[in-house]
């Protein structure tokens, strides 16, 4: 059995070092692939062609440069290969309109980023218990 | 008395008894008779013409009247002896004396004046005189005339007592039975006496007495007459001048009499009327024949319409007057009747009707003006009425072009195909419409062939129009054109007329008028719904650009402090040996800090997406929101011992989402500023103002100095320090806001350490 993956979606570098320090704290080992943009997180998420390539959950920001949060959600939702994948919304807004659109497109969760690093940290600690330990995923 | 036929009779007999006379005198002047027999008192005498002069003398002498010739001066030349008796004296003393001595001073002037009327005019004279001789009163009637030859003197006298004039008629009567026998005799025997000639004679004065009062008499009568005539005649005149039509009928309806004014109204001279049937003059002669019948057998009859047909045809209008009028015996004799011509009150009455139908006309214009029909029917609608009202042939509503030149046919009746909408007149004194624009007032033509102070254009001379009146449309200083009627008939238009064509014309321009403010206002309400359709795109892209900005901040303002919160603690965390209580202390600030300012981008983002959201009202639980709402609060500090009472009847109407912040920032607020006290107590509640509901949350917690009130809802202000109670100066301004929005109002009571008490209200104050 493979590991399972993160796909990090994420063009801030801050953003990117404190969510992988805040997994690490929450003891969380696993993979994490870091996609800087949208466009990028496509083609990795297209790339391979077993199942076992695709990761256990999507961290997706929604302000991305090329391709936004939303389009790539879109895709992914779109292509038989991924239809089912985990997408977690993390990002700074929690704009009525954003979580309207996030959810309209099937997304599996919205979580807001915590100012505070230690609210942060339990965040990202209990993204990583869910949907690595507790969640079942369809057979693909 | 006798009777005048009587004396007239009488009169007549002695005329012809004296002639005969005469003539049996000229018969023995011509020697026609060979004697004449005189009765005298002493005998018959009989004459023969053989010695003719000597009997003259005899028959002077013996002649019962006195007789007397006389010089122009009154001296008695010769006189008889029945003359010189009547003054007691012998005749030689009575001739050459004068005859005035035997009168009175005025009886003699008068005699001397008939002398000189007899010499001068050669006339015969008679005049009456009073002698007194012997102290005896005589009256004498003396008959004058100029002698035929002055051999015997100049004027002869003969002088007749009329003392006794009874006597003297029995005489004369009885003298005229006698002369009766003796004509008879004379007639038989064609001899004449000389007594009988005295007799003549006498008889010839007293028959002129007789006819002098005969003819007093016929004169007293002729004045009785003639004052009855002229009492006739002032009464004819009056009937005469009456300017109703007088008429008397006969029981069998025929007229009787007429006055001048039945003349004028028949066309028929007073001859050709009288003797007709009064049936024949009317429309009606039945109607005619029962109004008379009706005078007849009801004694009279009052205001009886009839209408009088005049010879060439013209009708006029009457109403009858009539009675009847009696003989002295009080037998009907006819009916009099007076008619009254009504023409006039029937020409004032149908003018009225007129009038009346013509504002009648203006108001139902005016109603159809109001119901905000387009100006082309209003206009039709117009000409319509004004070619009906005023019965012309044509009427027409000209525009003034924009240039001023000409005025377009704009609508009209009766006018040929293809005149209206095309046909144009000038101007000015050019044509009638634009000589009425030029003085601005009603024209009123007669006769358009005389017509002089215009031309005529074409368009009235193509319709062969004669008369007409014509008004402006609209005020002076900018006309809209002129309303005028025609007709191809010579018509006399009044001054109602004009005033009605005045009324129609200012509906039509106030009609006109409204059109152009309303044109006006819905080009200006066309101009504003752009100018706000502008405006709207405007504040809608400026919306979307504070939406993309307050997206942009809720995303970018907060990852750098992320950054900040995080890389504190991590140093905190991963190099906590090398770094001493200061470098911890300042990291744990700019971790706070950090905090404090995502807090602040948190309110603020709340308060501007409170001024962009979209109201939705329903009802709202306020019990139950504010339970919800301090259960939260207690969750975050449980270990804070609050005694909270809330209203159990706390209905609301607004929007819930935005109505829940306001009641968190209020609440919360109450809850913050209790922190310090111990028995602290927050009630939530509502009361009855004027029937609105003012709601309020009342806390007895730190409060605040009531002349801060004003600038508790100013955003960042903060009446304390962030040391004492933390927050971001924000929460109040958002639940104004929020309340504002809802139309409602909030204000606050306070004192310091006291407790502070926040009221809004959710509707609209009306």
């Amino acid at each position: 059995m493979h590991p399972k993956k993160i796909l990090l979606v994420e063009d801030n570098p801050d953003d990117v070092e404190l969510t992988l320090r805040a997994l690490r704290k929450s003891r969380i080992v696993n993979e994490v692939t870091v996609a800087t943009d949208g466009e990028e997180a496509l083609k990795i998420l297209s790339e391979g062609q077993k199942n076992d390539s695709l990761p256990a959950v999507v961290l997706l920001d929604l302000k991305l440069p090329k391709v936004s949060g939303f389009d790539v959600l879109k895709q992914v939702r779109a292509s038989e290969r991924t239809k089912f994948l985990p997408v977690v919304i993390l990002t700074s807004s929690k704009e009525e309109s954003d979580l309207i659109n996030g959810y309209s497109l099937g997304v599996n969760s919205y979580i807001r980023k915590p100012v505070d690093f230690i609210e942060f940290a339990e965040v990202a600690k209990n993204v990583g218990l869910y949907w690595l330990l507790l969640n079942e995923v369809p057979p693909m | 008395m006798k009777t005048k036929d009587q004396l007239l009779l009488e009169n007549a007999e002695m005329v012809a008894r004296l002639n005969e006379a005469e003539e049996t005198l000229n018969a023995i002047r011509n020697g026609q008779v060979d004697a004449v027999v005189v009765k005298g008192a002493e005998g018959e005498h009989v004459y023969s013409l053989a010695s003719a002069e000597t009997p003259y003398r005899v028959i002077i002498e013996d002649m019962n009247g006195g007789t007397a010739t006389l010089s122009p001066d009154g001296t008695i030349l010769y006189c008889n002896r029945r003359f010189a008796e009547f003054f007691k004296e012998p005749t030689e003393r009575v001739i050459g004396s004068t005859f005035r001595r035997y009168l009175s001073g005025e009886d003699g002037e008068s005699l001397d004046s008939l002398f000189h009327r007899v010499m001068q005019y050669r006339s015969n004279e008679s005049m009456a005189v009073k002698i007194i001789s012997e102290g005896e009163a005589l009256h004498l009637h003396l008959s004058v005339c100029p002698t035929s030859s002055s051999e015997l003197g100049d004027i002869c006298v003969t002088a007749t007592n009329i003392s006794d004039f009874k006597n003297r008629e029995r005489e004369l009567l009885e003298l005229h039975r006698q002369s009766e026998a003796r004509f008879e005799e004379i007639r038989s025997t064609r001899v004449a006496t000389l007594n009988m000639m005295q007799d003549a004679v006498e008889a010839r004065n007293d028959l002129e007495l007789t006819n002098r009062k005969l003819l007093e008499q016929v004169a007293e009568r002729k004045r009785a007459e003639d004052a009855l005539a002229l009492a006739n005649a002032y009464n004819r005149s009056l009937i005469e001048v009456s300017l109703d039509p007088l008429v008397t009928i006969s029981p069998d309806g025929k007229v009787t009499d007429v006055n001048a004014a039945t003349e004028t109204a028949t066309g028929w001279s007073r001859e050709e009327l009288i003797g007709t049937d009064f049936s024949d003059y009317f429309t009606h002669p039945e109607k005619a024949r029962e109004g008379y019948e009706q005078a007849f057998r009801e004694g009279r009859v009052v205001d009886y319409p009839l209408e009088i047909v005049h010879k060439d045809g013209r009708i006029t209008p009457v109403l009858y007057n009539a009675s009847v009028y009696r003989d002295e015996a009080g037998k009907v004799r006819g009916v009099f009747a007076a008619a009254r011509d009504i023409t006039e009150r029937r020409r004032v009455e149908a003018a009225l009707k007129a009038r009346a139908y013509q504002q009648a006309v203006v108001s139902e214009l005016g109603q159809h003006a109001l119901s905000g029909t387009s100006i082309q029917v209003l206009m039709d609608a117009a000409v319509a009425l004004v070619a009906r009202t005023l019965n012309v042939e044509y009427c027409k509503i000209l525009q003034l072009q924009p240039d001023g030149k000409s005025l377009l046919l704009r609508t009209g009746v009766g006018w040929k195909p293809g005149y209206v909408g095309k046909a144009t007149v000038p101007a000015g004194y050019k044509s009638q419409s634009g000589y009425t624009l030029s003085i601005h007032e009603p024209v009123i033509v007669n006769d358009l062939r005389t017509e002089n102070r215009f031309h005529i254009a074409p368009l009235l001379v193509d319709h062969t129009v004669i008369s007409g009146i014509s008004v402006v449309i609209g005020e002076k200083d900018r006309p809209y054109g002129v309303l005028g009627a025609d007709s191809t008939e010579k018509r006399t238009f009044t001054e109602d007329d004009s005033v009605f064509l005045q009324s129609v014309a200012n509906v039509l321009a106030q009609a006109i008028e409204r059109k152009r403010a309303e044109d006006e206002i819905r080009k200006l309400n066309t101009e504003l719904e752009v100018r706000v359709k502008e405006r709207t795109a405007q504040l809608e892209d400026a919306n979307k650009e504070l939406e993309a900005f307050s997206y942009s901040v809720s995303h970018d303002l907060r990852a750098p402090l992320r950054s900040i919160d995080g890389f504190s603690m991590a140093l905190l965390e991963d190099y906590s040996p090398q770094l001493d209580s200061t470098a911890k202390d300042y990291l744990n600030r700019l971790r706070g800090a950090s905090q404090a300012m995502a807090t602040l981008i948190d309110d603020l983002l709340e308060l501007s997406r409170v001024t962009r959201h979209e109201i939705r009202t329903e009802k709202i639980d306020l019990n139950k929101m504010a339970q919800e709402i301090v259960v939260s609060l207690m969750q975050t500090e449980p270990g804070r011992a609050v005694e909270i009472e809330i209203s159990p009847n706390l209905d609301a109407t607004g929007d819930p989402h935005l109505v829940r912040i306001a009641m968190h920032n209020l609440i919360g607020n109450a809850w913050k500023f209790t922190a310090r006290k111990p028995d602290a107590r927050i009630e939530i509640g509502m009361v009855l103002e004027n029937g609105r509901r003012v709601y309020f949350i009342r806390d007895n917690g730190a409060g605040f100095n009531s002349k801060y009130a004003d600038k508790l809802f100013v955003p960042f202000q903060r009446l304390h320090s962030p040391k004492e109670f933390p927050g971001t100066g924000i929460g109040l301004a958002t639940a104004q806001r929020i309340i504002k929005r809802h139309g409602g109002r909030i204000w606050a009571e306070g004192e310091p350490e006291k407790g502070a008490t926040f009221h809004f209200t959710l509707q609209k104050e009306s």
